[in-house]
C-alpha cells in the first residue's frame, strides 16, 4: 500500500423529507457506495413483523396460512427494532421468541354477529406493547380503517394469538420497511444553442414534444428552447433519436454524471423515511466493520481465510 | 373377498401408534399437518376386524383442510377428506398466462437483485424472455401488458371487448400507446424493421437485436405467406427490404462477374430547355466479350451475386440465360 489515497468524503443534501418519504442527492462517490445503500435500505434494515400465528378459531372463508401470511404483510411501527434482539441470538428465551427483549405478542378477537359484512382489520390487533403497533395508514381516503385482514359474514369467527419478531427483508420481504429504494445518475444535459437557433419555432415546438416527459420547454419571450426540468430526464434516448432525424446530430448532448445521484427514498410506514436512511447508513457501517475488526488479528483467517492473510499481507 | 365385509371409518382404542393423527372415528383432525407417509385415516373391517391405515404418499406436507362424512348411512363408510398444498414457487415450476404463454421458472431472484427504475423504483415480478412472442403471435398478451400497465397507472379499468366500435380512436394499439405516452413512457418499442444497418457480405439485414438488426422473417414465415399466396409481401420482406440489388448481366455471355462500369467522358452535358440532363446510357461493359452490348439490368438478391463469386472461386461457372418475359 502506498501512501495513495482514494479516500472520498460523499455529501448528501436532502430535498424532501416526509415522514414516509425522503428524497436526497449524494454526491462524490460512486455507484457502488449508492447501490450498497440501496440494498441494505431494500434488504437489511431491521423492522418488526409478525412472525408466529396460533390460530385458535378460524371460521371464515379464507385458510389459516392465508391469514397468517396476510398478518405478516401488516407493517408494525418499528422504532424499537434496531435495539431489540433477534430471537434466534436472544439469551433471555433460548430463541423460542417469547420474551421482551425479542418478540411483541398480539390478540385478534373479532366474531361477526351483524347481517353485515364486518371487516376484519390491522385495528383489531391489540398489542401488548404500546410501542409496537399496527401502522396507521391515515391520510387516505378511509382513514378511520386499517389494512383489512378477513371479511366475516355472521356467525364467522376468528381467534388467534401472533407473536410478531424482529427480522430483515433477506430472509422475507415482510420484514423489508421499504415501499421504493431507487436512484438515478443526475443527468448533465448541454443544448448546442448556436445548432438549435437554426431551427424553426416549429421544429423547436416538436422537439420538445417529442419527449415524453417534460425536459424542454420554450421560453414565451425569447422563443429559447430551455431546459425546465432536466431530472425528469428517464434516459429514453427519445430526443437524441428526435435531434437525429431532423438531421441535426449534436443537438443536445446529454451526459449521466457518474458521481451524483439523485435518491427517492419510500418507507411501508414501519419506520420513518429518515430511520430508514440513517439506520442503512448504520447497518452497512457494522458490515464493514465486520471487515476492518479482523483485519490484524488471526480472527481474519478464520473468517476470511486466504483473503484475510491477503488483507493484512496487502 | 368373500369372507371380507362392509369396512367403516374407525380406530382401535388401543391402537396408540396412530393416536396423535387419527381420532377415535379414523378420520383426522380439521388443521392438522401430515407429513411424508404420516396416518390420516383408518378403516376397520366389520367382519374380520382387520384395520387399514392411509398413509400420505408423496413427499408434499399438506393441511387438513376440510372432512365431511356421509350422515345418511349409520355406519361411517363414506367421508370426503381434502387437503390444502401450501406451495411457494420455486425453480422448476411452470407458470402460464391466460394466453397460453407458459414456461418454467429458472431463476428466483432477491428483490435486490432484480432491475429497477430509476424514476419511480418500481421493479420487475417476473422477467420473461422476448422471444416468446414472435414465434407464438400471442399479440392479445403484448396487449394485454400494455392495457395493464396503462390503467394501474391511470387507475381505471380497461374495455377489452373484443370486436367493438364503442373506441373513440382507430386502434387499441393507438389508445394504449397514447394514454402510456401521456405518462411519460415509449410508445411502443422497437418494431419490425424496413431499413437498418446491413451486413457488409451480403448486405442482408444483421441478426440480433443490440446491433440494430430486426425480428427475423424466417423459413416458417415465409412458408405462411406462401400457403397464403401473399406473393407481393413475401417479395416486400424477402428481396425489398432484405438485399435488393440491380445487377448487370451480359446476355452474350451470361455472365455476372466480367461486368464493369465505364468512366464516362468528362464532358457537359447540356441541358434541353429545363429537361434534366439525360442519363448516359450503357456505361458498361463486358470484359470477356469486350462489348456493351449484351448488357442488361436485372433484379436480383445481392447474396446471389455472393453465391457466383463464391463458385467461381471453385472453378465453377455459372451463366445466366435471360429471356424477355413475353418469351418465357
Amino acid at each position: 500500500m502506498d501512501g495513495v489515497s482514494y479516500q472520498r468524503f460523499p455529501k448528501v443534501k436532502i430535498r424532501e423529507l416526509k415522514d414516509e418519504y425522503a428524497k436526497f442527492e449524494l454526491r462524490d462517490t460512486d455507484a457502488s457506495m449508492a447501490n450498497a445503500l440501496r440494498r441494505v435500505m431494500i434488504a437489511e434494515v431491521p423492522t418488526i413483523a409478525i412472525d408466529l400465528v396460533e390460530i385458535e378459531v378460524n371460521s371464515s372463508v379464507l385458510n389459516d396460512e392465508f391469514i397468517a401470511h396476510r398478518l405478516g404483510l401488516i407493517p408494525l411501527t418499528s422504532s424499537r427494532a434496531m435495539s431489540m434482539r433477534f430471537s434466534r441470538d436472544c439469551d433471555a428465551c433460548d430463541g423460542d421468541g417469547q420474551c421482551e427483549y425479542c418478540s411483541v405478542e398480539f390478540h385478534l378477537r373479532a366474531k361477526c354477529m351483524s347481517d353485515q359484512t364486518l371487516d376484519v382489520t390491522s385495528k383489531d390487533l391489540v398489542s401488548s406493547d404500546h410501542t409496537v403497533q399496527p401502522v396507521d395508514v391515515g391520510g387516505f381516503e378511509n382513514s378511520d380503517r386499517g389494512i383489512i385482514i378477513v371479511k366475516l359474514r355472521r356467525g364467522q369467527e376468528l381467534k388467534l394469538r401472533a407473536i410478531a419478531r424482529k427480522g430483515i427483508g433477506k430472509d422475507h420481504a415482510k420484514w423489508s420497511p421499504a415501499a421504493t429504494v431507487t436512484f438515478m445518475y443526475e443527468p448533465e444535459i448541454h443544448i448546442n444553442e448556436e445548432m438549435m437557433e437554426s431551427l424553426t419555432l416549429e421544429e423547436k415546438q416538436s422537439f420538445v414534444d417529442s419527449s415524453p416527459t417534460r425536459v424542454f420547454d420554450i421560453d414565451a419571450n425569447t422563443h429559447q428552447v430551455v431546459v425546465v426540468d432536466r431530472e425528469a430526464y428517464t434516459y429514453d434516448d427519445e430526443v437524441l433519436k428526435k435531434a437525429e432525424a431532423m438531421g441535426k446530430p449534436g443537438l443536445v448532448e446529454i451526459y449521466a454524471k457518474e458521481d451524483s445521484f439523485i435518491f427517492s427514498v419510500e418507507s411501508t410506514g414501519a419506520i420513518k423515511a429518515s430511520e430508514l436512511v440513517l439506520n442503512a447508513i448504520e447497518v452497512l457501517k457494522h458490515k464493514l466493520d465486520a471487515v476492518t475488526l479482523s483485519d490484524d488479528t488471526v480472527e481474519a483467517d478464520d473468517q476470511f481465510g486466504e483473503l484475510g492473510a491477503h488483507m493484512r499481507g496487502g | 373377498m368373500s369372507d371380507q365385509g362392509p369396512r367403516i371409518f374407525k380406530r382401535e382404542h388401543s391402537d396408540m401408534s396412530i393416536s396423535s393423527f387419527v381420532d377415535s372415528d379414523g378420520l383426522p383432525h380439521v388443521g392438522q399437518v401430515i407429513h411424508q407417509d404420516e396416518p390420516y385415516c383408518s378403516t376397520i373391517d366389520q367382519v374380520t376386524n382387520s384395520k387399514y391405515i392411509y398413509r400420505r404418499k408423496g413427499s408434499e406436507t399438506v393441511i387438513v383442510d376440510y372432512v365431511a362424512v356421509d350422515t345418511k348411512n349409520k355406519n361411517l363408510q363414506k367421508a370426503n377428506i381434502r387437503f390444502r398444498h401450501p406451495r411457494n414457487p420455486v425453480i422448476g415450476d411452470k407458470f402460464s398466462s391466460r394466453h397460453g404463454q407458459k414456461g418454467v421458472c429458472s431463476q428466483l431472484w432477491p428483490d435486490i437483485d432484480m432491475p429497477f427504475s430509476g424514476i419511480t423504483g418500481m421493479s420487475p415480478d417476473l422477467i420473461i424472455n422476448p422471444h416468446a412472442f414472435p414465434s407464438r403471435m400471442t399479440i392479445g398478451m403484448l396487449l394485454e401488458i400494455l392495457a395493464a400497465k396503462g390503467g394501474c397507472l391511470h387507475g381505471n379499468f380497461v374495455d377489452a371487448t373484443p370486436f367493438s366500435d364503442d373506441t373513440e380512436s382507430e386502434s387499441l394499439v393507438e389508445d394504449l400507446g397514447s394514454k402510456l405516452r401521456a405518462l411519460g413512457f415509449n410508445y411502443h418499442g422497437t418494431e419490425v424493421r424496413a431499413t437498418g444497418q446491413v451486413d457488409q457480405i451480403t448486405r442482408q439485414p444483421i441478426k440480433g437485436r443490440k446491433r440494430g438488426g430486426g425480428v427475423r422473417f424466417g423459413e416458417m414465415e415465409r412458408d405462411s405467406l406462401l400457403a397464403h399466396g401473399a406473393a407481393y409481401l413475401l417479395h416486400d420482406r424477402l428481396h425489398v427490404c432484405s438485399d435488393y440489388h440491380v445487377a448487370d448481366v451480359c446476355s452474350l455471355c451470361g455472365s455476372l462477374l466480367t461486368t464493369t462500369t465505364i468512366q464516362p467522358p468528362k464532358r457537359v452535358i447540356r441541358e434541353f430547355g429545363g429537361l434534366p440532363p439525360t442519363k448516359a446510357l450503357k456505361k458498361v461493359k463486358c470484359l470477356a466479350c469486350q462489348t456493351s452490348k449484351g448488357m442488361e439490368t436485372v433484379a436480383m438478391p445481392y447474396v446471389f451475386k455472393y453465391l457466383v463469386a463464391e463458385l467461381a472461386a471453385m472453378n465453377i461457372k455459372m451463366t445466366i440465360q435471360l429471356n424477355s418475359r413475353a418469351a418465357a
